[in-house]
């Protein structure tokens, strides 16, 4: 049998078929995965945030000064500041953003 | 497909899943002839074996490098799947059962419609004389179009010893029709 013969042979039952839902099922089916880009963006402004926390004056102490009031205050049975339980809850809430970003991004 | 890189980088880098629905939607036809070839004319089985393909192309998508098409790591996992697939059954025959298709080949067929040709008496009986390597060999360079060194890449072996299979496969099938 000769190569053009075998060509005739093999491609007398190249079939093509059709998608009839597959493409779909197989979409639905896609677990859930991160995506490289998200990943670099946000780390990329999680090490910019603490940068700037760093090197920015006074940012630091102003967070720092708030937190130790909050423990102070909570070791003296004291009620703390409206100031300390905002920036108390805006780190919660970062925090929080941060982890389900991480987490849950799939754009 | 020249957008190929283009939908490939958006699913690798955005998570874009419609730009990888493009990709299934343009190599579910190729891909699952392949299988179902290899698996002996088993439509079910094939559906699977490329639905598990396709999913293991999305997970690992960030590993593909353009140097290579995307179709040739496509039927590298493709092929890997089936014999993974061949190594947990434990079983080497291929099933002689038989295939469900419409019409003529080549016409947009879909496996699903009546009447029933029985291709056991020509393509799949003739494909079971072949080893499963010249089988996937034959395959790769007859029907599906790839070049010796695409089909190296696919199943991981030297150009060498495809050519070997291809030779072999060939004085068998043409053995087989004297």
């Amino acid at each position: 049998m000769n190569e053009q013969s075998l060509k005739k042979l093999f491609t007398s039952y190249k079939v093509d078929i059709r998608d009839d839902g597959f493409s779909e099922r197989v979409i639905h089916r896609l677990p859930e995965r991160r995506s490289i880009l998200s990943q670099i963006i946000m780390s990329g402004f999680i090490m910019l945030g603490l940068i700037l926390m760093f090197i920015m004056p006074g940012f630091a102490a102003l967070v720092l000064e708030q937190i130790s009031s909050l423990i102070t205050s909570i070791n003296h049975s004291q009620m703390p500041s409206a100031s300390s339980i905002a920036v108390y809850f805006g780190m919660l809430a970062l925090l929080g953003t941060i982890g389900y970003s991480v987490a849950r991004v799939d754009i | 497909m020249q957008n190929d890189a283009l939908l490939v980088s958006r699913a690798a880098l955005l998570g874009d899943r419609k730009a990888f629905s493009r990709l299934v939607e343009a190599y579910q036809s190729p891909i699952r002839r392949f299988l179902f070839n290899l698996t002996g004319g088993d439509e079910e089985l094939s559906k699977d074996l490329a639905q598990d393909t396709f999913v293991k192309a999305w997970l690992n998508i960030g590993q593909f490098r353009a140097a290579a098409k995307f179709s040739t790591w496509l039927y590298r996992i493709a092929y890997n799947t089936f014999y993974d697939y061949a190594r947990v059954k434990a079983s080497t025959s291929l099933s002689n059962r038989t295939l469900s298709v419409v019409e003529t080949p080549g016409n947009g067929t879909d496996y699903k419609s009546a009447p029933t040709i029985d291709f056991n008496i020509d393509f799949l009986q003739t494909l079971k004389i072949l080893k499963e390597d010249e089988r996937t060999v034959m395959l790769l360079f007859y029907m599906e179009d790839q070049t010796v060194e695409k089909i190296s890449k696919i199943m991981n072996c030297p150009a060498n010893t495809i050519k070997s299979h291809l030779h072999r496969g060939k004085e068998k099938i043409s053995k087989y029709f004297k």
